[in-house]
């Protein structure tokens, strides 16, 4: 009895062996695998897009915030600062040589007020850019780090898929070189059959284990309905 | 013209400094604005393995792949030897026939 058991065991082993050495690798497989890394490109892509997306939808708002709110308040605090009001009057000029606002000289006063409104305007407009830059700056590195991890994280990926790849292509190679060897041997439909009786074998324990487990039931049933219509001796068993 | 040039030097200060009242004044707005705009860069950031423990499974899987490719490599070829002695015995025995 014990060495049919080891001789069930053996022969279990030599079915794994036999079942894993003729386990199919269809090329459809390193296919799939190559496709999946086409897909991976194009997912890679679209992260990328709505990442910047994203981006560029807060910096608008920031940007909204600076010309539909802060703008319009610097500009009025400017006017008064700027002494925008007086320049517009003619009473006073911007001096390059003191750096401060002048009385008018005599001669070339139109000019100098003119040149004044333009130092005025061009101030303005850099404070103005300075404030647009200093809220979407962060914004922008912060998609350049985001960029630069997706980036890494789906290069990982490539790497992966591109590994899986070539190994199922290199199981493909083998089996294509057993495969010819098989038909020089005349047995190339040898795999396939000892898949099939594989196959055939697992369906069939199955179903036998199906069997064992409606007995095995059939069996607990009896007990229980025996178990019932006993009366209750106060005897415990043998 | 630029910030910082020499003929606006002293009016971009002043400008400057009506920026800082500005910025004193809308502080709130601003902090709300900066709030609403926050980015959790965590949550955006993929989760993938670690590289460590990534490398390593790939230089496993790669090592493996290269056996086999050793392994077709050499089927194939005592294929082929088998094919050319084969071929080779044939031609002898055709010979010597």
């Amino acid at each position: 009895m014990k060495d049919h058991r080891y001789l069930l065991h053996a022969g279990l082993l030599l079915l794994s062996g036999i079942s894993l050495s003729c386990a199919r690798v269809p090329k459809e497989v390193v296919e799939l695998s190559y496709k999946m890394g086409e897909d991976m490109t194009a997912v890679h892509s679209s992260y990328l897009t709505v990442v910047h997306q994203y981006f560029e939808g807060l910096r608008r708002q920031r940007i909204a915030y600076v010309e539909q709110e802060w703008a319009p308040e610097f500009v009025r605090t400017w006017i008064t600062d700027g002494l925008l009001v007086e320049v517009a009057r003619g009473d006073t000029v911007w001096s390059t040589e003191q750096q401060d606002f002048v009385p008018p000289p005599a001669e070339g006063r139109e000019m100098a007020l003119v040149r004044t409104v333009g130092f005025w305007a061009t101030a303005a407009l850099n404070e103005i850019d300075a404030k647009k830059r200093s809220l979407t700056e962060p914004l922008d590195s912060q998609e350049d780090s985001l960029t630069v991890a997706i980036n890494e994280a789906f290069n990982q990926l490539y790497r992966g898929n591109a590994t899986i790849t070539a190994h199922l292509n290199s199981l493909r190679k083998v089996q294509e070189v057993q495969d010819n060897a098989l038909a020089a041997l005349n047995v190339k439909d040898l795999r396939d059959k000892i898949n099939s009786a594989l196959i055939a074998a697992s369906q069939r324990a199955e179903h036998e284990l199906e069997n064992v487990r409606k007995a095995d039931g059939l069996v607990q049933g009896a007990e229980r309905a025996l178990h019932h219509t006993t009366p209750d001796t106060g005897e415990t068993g043998p | 013209m630029t910030r910082g040039d020499d003929r606006t030097g002293g009016m971009g200060r002043r400008a400057h400094g009506s920026a800082r009242k500005t910025d004193e004044k809308l502080e709130d707005q601003e902090a709300r604005l900066l709030l609403e705009t926050t980015v959790d860069l965590a949550s955006l950031r993929p989760q993938v393995a670690d590289q460590e423990a990534f490398s390593q499974l790939l230089g496993a899987v790669q090592e493996a792949t290269e056996a086999n490719n050793d392994v077709a490599l050499l089927q194939q070829r005592v294929a082929e030897l088998g094919n050319a002695v084969t071929s080779t015995a044939r031609k002898v025995v055709g010979f010597l026939g």
